[in-house]
């Protein structure tokens, strides 16, 4: 067979690879002019990174509607799941292309309103007096090094215990209905005997502490009395008669067999998801859990009830601000953030994700999802330590995490000695404390 | 012959002529220009980043401002770290069970799938299902599988008579667990590989050793396995690569519990880096795990060559 000669010769298919280049490189150009990848857009449009459930993004998506009917200007939700949020905000704002606004928590807050130069100043966006209707400490949280505010503060939420109602009626359990009347740790211990005795021997509770979710522990630690910092934040006092207490009482949980132990501190899975199914039979959970649960926990009732208390009642602080990055598109992005922490905005968001406001004018609330359920949160809301509100908006707050799930893992899953625990608690938030003033 | 030779001799020396250099170059520059679209993928996602981690290993860096040059301060750190033995110690082991498991199951489902058998390709199918699906899904429906509480794997357990297992709270079992969806998941390929090289191996070498007597066991040992050194030398670098990088089953089923005994090193380098934001430091136990899976492969290599010399 005769070769066949290529109807191009080499310095023809050259010179067409070359001109394909440049054509791929004009292509590229066009494309980074159109803003793709979920960068800001040149034609106005804001980024607005977050994660969340249905609920919370068809809620944030009906403010972002209504502020380009407002404003003209258009809001691309850029969903991402929970874990992946902060890395992709993290190497974005490495790579001078940040969201114009992302969702943080208030725990993770801290670790960008010490940054300098990430995050705006919205002051010039604020209308006057629009700072003094949120809660103070919650207003705080949002303001960064040089004390200017860098976002809203956009919600609250905070845990208490839902429980199966039928397992509980069956260990003849009068459930608290007023937070004066809430169950000490010594009656809960009591208490969840019973409901284990009265069932099987299912599990009777499940707290939410696991993996990012350690923080939750220090409501105990706030119920005994206890703090991880004092009132400056400049010495760490985890290290005390609370928090011994507090752990010798959470560690006793698992020991004395009251505690799934397949819900420690380091978990692939979390007790909400487990409690539709009928075991444990009372987790420690948010208020922004109750959609998924209304939908998911259908084969029984279930109600709700207060945190346990010892010498105060105490719970964690949950919830998200919104901030704005320091961008060609600030202003813009200001101005959403504004108007979606407005009155109107915050009570619609809040009743249709069953979340708390921050805002102390928005009252009244008529809650989507379970509306009798809802009073158990906002009065366990109250319960929030303006110590653990301090401590959870500091810079050093994701060091305090992390050493949180390392030692409780220990002390819950290998019996550390609570000691031990403590003092390697004390001494890793202290090195923490150190490197962050350094 | 003398005389072509003498005719040779009294040719003039060759002179290359200025055309065929030039040619040469240009052979050589279209070459480089074809290689170019690969060479400058690999630059860009491996070896500029390699560089970088390189240099960041030896910075204090949160991945924000500038890195602070410290020397080796990180790496003198991860030596007295408890927690990176432990992570180094867990890896360790689950290589050296997952890998061996996955090539020899490999190699027994390829044996097997390579004969003629009713629905041979819908077997093939099925046991490179898990290979195709997503990491994330594989780990959900094993956290399920071995939920204490409700999983099927205790189920049947106790259907049989057996005592039930704590997967989620003894930290040997957890391990284990991780070691059997590992092993499901990567079990097709290795299947998929083998039955490409068992089909490369020429029919008259199996005629020959049928025509000598030689039992099926002996034709597996002296002919099918050293024949099969190539595909299991890449099969075996593979694995342990993969192994050494396992991480999105383990954040699924287990979170690194209990009390971090499915802790592996690159969970450990990802909770560093971009949870607690230490990526100096971070990067440090990447350039560690790079030294490891390297040595690692190198000692392979050698040791396929020397199989291949001998």
């Amino acid at each position: 067979m005769l070769p066949t000669r290529s109807p191009w010769s080499r310095r023809q298919f050259l010179g067409a690879l070359g001109a394909g280049a440049v054509g791929a490189g004009a292509l590229t150009g066009c494309s980074s002019s159109s803003g793709g990848g979920g960068g800001s857009g040149e034609d106005g449009a804001l980024t607005f990174t977050l994660w969340g459930g249905d609920e919370e993004l068809a809620a944030f998506q009906a403010v972002a509607d209504a502020f380009q009917q407002q404003e003209g200007v258009t809001v691309r939700l850029n969903q991402l799941p929970y874990p992946d949020v902060l890395p992709s905000v993290d190497s974005r704002i490495q790579a001078n292309d940040p969201p114009d606004l992302f969702r943080v928590s208030y725990i993770d807050l801290g670790r960008y309103t010490s940054l300098e130069g990430v995050l705006a100043d919205i002051s010039s966006a604020l209308p006057d007096g629009y700072a003094d209707a949120f809660t103070p400490a919650l207003w705080a949280a949002v303001q960064g090094a040089d004390g200017t505010p860098v976002g809203v503060p956009h919600h609250t939420d905070c845990s208490a215990m839902v429980y199966n109602a039928p397992a509980f009626a069956a260990a003849g359990v009068q459930v608290p209905t007023t937070l004066d009347t809430a169950w000490t740790w010594e009656e809960l211990q009591q208490v969840l005997t019973e409901v284990k005795g009265a069932n099987g021997g299912s599990y009777p509770v499940a707290m939410n502490w696991q993996a990012a979710g350690a923080y939750r522990w220090l409501s105990f630690l706030a119920q005994a009395g206890g703090s991880v910092f004092n009132d400056d934040l400049s010495q760490v006092t985890i290290a005390s008669d609370a928090g011994q207490r507090a752990l010798t009482w959470t560690q006793g949980l698992y020991t004395a067999g009251l505690h799934d132990p397949t819900f420690l501190v380091q978990a692939g899975n979390y007790p909400d998801e487990a409690f539709p199914a009928g075991s444990p039979l009372s987790i420690a959970t948010g208020d922004f859990n109750l959609p998924s649960l209304v939908t998911s926990a259908t084969s029984f009732e279930w109600g709700a009830t207060y945190l346990p208390r010892d010498v105060a009642a105490a719970t964690d602080l949950g919830g998200n601000a919104v901030v704005v990055t320091n961008g060609p598109n600030a202003e813009a992005a200001a101005k959403f953030a504004v108007f979606l922490a407005d009155a109107q905005n915050m009570k619609s968001f809040c009743e249709a994700t069953t979340v708390l406001p921050t805002r102390t004018d928005v009252t009244d609330l008529a809650y989507a999802v379970r509306p009798d359920l809802m009073p158990v949160f906002v009065e366990q809301a109250t319960t929030i330590p303006e110590s653990l509100v301090t401590a959870s908006t500091s810079p050093v707050f994701t060091q305090v995490n992390q050493a949180l799930q390392q030692g409780l893992e220990s002390a819950f899953a290998s019996g550390a000695g609570v000691d031990e625990t403590l003092q390697g608690l004390q001494t890793a938030i202290e090195q923490a404390l150190e490197q962050q003033q350094a | 012959m003398a005389v072509v030779g003498a005719a040779a001799l009294e040719q003039p020396p060759r002179v290359q002529r200025p055309g065929r250099r030039s040619r040469r170059r240009g052979e050589a520059l279209a070459g480089l220009g074809l290689a170019a679209p690969a060479l400058a993928v690999f630059a860009v996602f491996m070896f500029v980043p390699l560089v970088m981690t390189a240099y960041y290993s030896l910075t204090r860096y949160t991945g924000f401002g500038d890195p602070r040059f410290q020397g080796v301060e990180n790496f003198t750190q991860i030596f007295g770290d408890p927690l990176f033995w432990r992570s180094l110690a867990n890896t360790a082991v689950f290589t050296v069970v997952s890998v061996p498991l996955s090539v020899f199951g490999g190699l027994g489902l390829a044996l097997l799938l390579n004969r003629a058998l009713p629905g041979r390709g819908l077997l093939r199918a099925l046991f490179y299902v898990p290979v195709v699906i997503s990491a994330v899904s594989a780990g959900i429906i094993a956290r399920w599988i071995f939920n204490e509480n409700f999983g099927i794997a205790n189920r049947l357990l106790s259907g049989v008579g057996l005592p039930e297992v704590g997967w989620q709270t003894s930290g040997p079992a957890a391990l284990a667990s991780v070691v059997a969806v590992q092993v499901w998941t990567s079990l097709g390929f290795a299947m998929v590989v083998y039955l490409a090289g068992l089909q490369g191996i020429s029919g008259e070498v199996y005629e020959a050793a049928a025509l000598d007597g030689a039992s099926r066991w002996r034709v597996l040992r002296s002919i099918t396995w050293p024949l099969l050194g190539p595909t299991t030398f890449f099969i075996l670098v593979y694995m342990v690569i993969t192994s050494f990088q396992v991480f999105d089953i383990v954040v699924i089923m287990t979170g690194g519990g209990p009390a971090n005994a499915t802790t592996f090193l690159v969970n450990y380098a990802y909770d560093t880096g971009f949870q607690q934001r230490r990526q100096g430091y971070a990067a440090a136990l990447g350039v560690v795990l790079f030294v490891i899976v390297m040595v690692l492969t190198l000692l392979q290599w050698r040791v396929g060559r020397r199989r291949e010399v001998a």
